[in-house]
């Protein structure tokens, strides 16, 4: 597949996820939306995001591993996702 | 003065070096704590000469927050404490509840306020650091209020409660045994009574508390705190350990030390009392029950493996030190054991009332307080079962519909691991249906099947229409169930 066309689709999922968890729906089409602004994240939607990554992606996340930033907007999220599944 | 303020003072000549509370990089010494609470009731005391009225204190989990606390209790008056996670909105109209004299700052509020006398973070440490000495005379008294907490009323406005002195030394009496005297892990904001325990046990007993939170999901710093802190004892909400859960590095070798939890605050469930075992096999697990109208906490028990692998609801647990319980008729006539009523709460733990005079608390006889706790549970062979709300029951088309009680069937159903029923209300605020919250386990069917199943058990009318599986219930601030949100996930 080409590689640019996954990114897009992985990005844009990320960012429905992002806006379901967040109870957001304009975060659906906002890749570059601070997830901790407006107080968007909470811990609940934190937890959901989490559950739904490892069911999604087959990706396990321990967030004591990653950073805050690792989070800040769906396409910091889409860069985690590719780099844990690198890690495999 | 009150033991326990008397107990930390015994506990500050003894042990003056000892870190007596921690947050972060922030810490207290007996000695500061002692010198710095002193100093700034005498400051207090001169500020405000006869107006004996609450003085409310804002911030975090910073040990300064504590050092505020003692002071205005050496002061003679009872403390408020509002938890920087108040809106500023509901901040104005809890000290209009409270009557708060003084607002004492620990950190700096996010807007200027008008019309309130505010002690800004920078006074409060001049005060704190200015070496003068507070006459013991002047401390709060068993039956004056020690502290006040402000709970969410039914109408929406903040409902005070004010905590005798001698209230804390009844609690004290069978908490500080049970909490020990080493490192005391809190995790609850100190608005909240579950943080009562972690410092007031900490404090007199030569202990320390190492406050954390889960602020802005930072579980690294979390994680960090906890494993640097050498805890003995974990106190917190079910919820907030659900949240630690997540992270596989939540166990035994994150805090070797630890022997035990002590939860409060909301039910706790098999699956996590199992959950707990596994990951730290040398620690115990206890449960509590108590609403903040009776002092934290007036029964605990300790879990067995035995009874978390049964997968039957935890108990709550017995009545300890000097309450009594009993169940409630709608007459007020006692029940038998085994049967469902209103939770009673008697003894020297029941607090002052509300100080809008707001029901619920009566006076016996023989002096001692009641309180109606508005709680549904039953008595069972000495030990407490909550079974829900009492003031959360329904109806819907005519008829009576508990929403607890649907949601104790849908907890009993096979691969649920926890579950919520709410009403859902239409523009006018009255309830239309029930929508039913399922955190599902391994082997849950299908929201349809768990339908199917509940109609087994239930009238149609008791069935939730719509059962949604998700992944956590949302919280409060304060770590407990918020069930406004939850009809939002629909």
């Amino acid at each position: 597949m080409n590689p640019t066309a996954d990114h897009r689709v992985m990005l844009e999922d990320i960012c429905a996820i992002a806006a379901r968890v967040c109870q957001a729906p304009e975060v659906a089409g906002q890749p570059d939306r601070n997830l901790y602004e407006d107080q968007l994240m909470d811990s609940l939607a934190f937890l959901q995001l989490l559950y739904t990554l490892e069911d999604r992606y087959g990706v396990e996340i321990y967030p004591t591993r990653l950073c805050r930033e690792d989070f800040a907007s769906p396409r910091h999220i889409a860069a985690l996702v590719e780099r844990l599944r690198c890690q495999g | 003065m009150t033991k326990t303020l008397a107990r930390f003072l015994a506990q500050a000549r003894r042990t003056p070096d000892r870190v007596a509370c921690r947050y972060g990089d922030g810490v207290l010494t007996y000695r500061q704590l002692e010198e710095g609470s002193a100093a700034l009731a005498a400051v207090l005391e001169e500020a405000l000469g006869e107006d004996r009225r609450p003085v409310a204190v804002y911030g975090g989990r910073q040990p300064e927050m504590i050092r505020a606390f003692l002071a205005c209790v050496r002061s003679g008056r009872a403390y408020l404490p509002i938890d920087d996670s108040c809106p500023m909105a509901r901040l104005q109209t809890t000290l209009a509840a409270a009557d708060a004299s003084v607002l004492l700052c620990c950190q700096p509020l996010p807007e200027t306020l008008e019309g309130l006398n505010i002690w800004e973070a920078s006074r409060v440490e001049e005060a704190a650091a200015c070496g003068k000495e507070c006459p013991e005379n002047l401390a709060v008294s068993e039956e004056a209020p020690f502290y006040i907490l402000s709970t969410s009323g039914s109408s929406g406005q903040p409902k005070c409660v004010a905590v005798s002195g001698g209230n804390l030394d009844a609690f004290m009496e069978w908490a500080g045994p049970l909490c020990g005297n080493g490192v005391i892990l809190g995790s609850s904001p100190f608005s909240f009574d579950l943080s009562v325990p972690g410092i007031y046990c900490a404090i007199t007993s030569g202990g320390t508390l190492a406050a954390v939170s889960l602020d802005d999901m930072d579980y690294r710093e979390l994680f960090y705190q906890m494993g640097q802190s050498q805890a003995d004892l974990f106190i917190a909400t079910p919820s907030f350990v659900s949240f630690c859960l997540a992270d596989q590095t939540f166990n035994q070798d994150l805090m070797p030390r630890l022997e035990r939890f002590l939860f409060c605050g909301e039910t706790l469930s098999p699956r996590q009392s199992r959950a707990l075992f596994r990951r730290f096999p040398r620690a115990q697990v206890w449960n509590s029950y108590g609403p903040t109208e009776a002092t934290v906490a007036v029964t605990a028990v300790e879990v067995t493996r035995k009874m978390a692998e049964s997968g039957d609801p935890l108990p709550a647990g017995a009545p300890m030190g000097r309450n009594r319980i009993w169940i409630s008729d709608k007459e007020g006539n006692s029940k038998e054991d085994g049967r469902l009523g209103e939770i009673m709460l008697e003894g020297p733990q029941v607090a002052l009332g509300y100080l809008a005079g707001e029901p619920g608390f009566s006076v016996l006889p023989n002096g001692d307080r009641l309180y109606a706790t508005g709680d549904l549970g039953c008595l069972r062979d000495g030990q407490l079962w909550y079974h829900g709300r009492l003031d959360r029951q329904v109806k819907l088309r005519g008829y009576r519909v508990e929403a607890g009680g649907v949601a104790e069937h849908l907890r009993s159903l096979r691969g649920v691991a926890a579950a919520e029923v709410v009403p859902v209300l239409d523009e006018e605020g009255r309830p239309q249906w029930l929508a039913g919250f399922v955190i599902p386990e391994e082997g849950c069917p299908s929201p349809e099947r768990l339908a199917k199943e509940l109609r087994k058990q239930l009238y149609p009318y008791m069935v939730p229409r719509r059962i949604v599986l998700v992944d956590a219930f949302p919280l409060t601030p304060n770590g407990k169930l918020d069930r406004k949100r939850l009809v939002e996930l629909l």
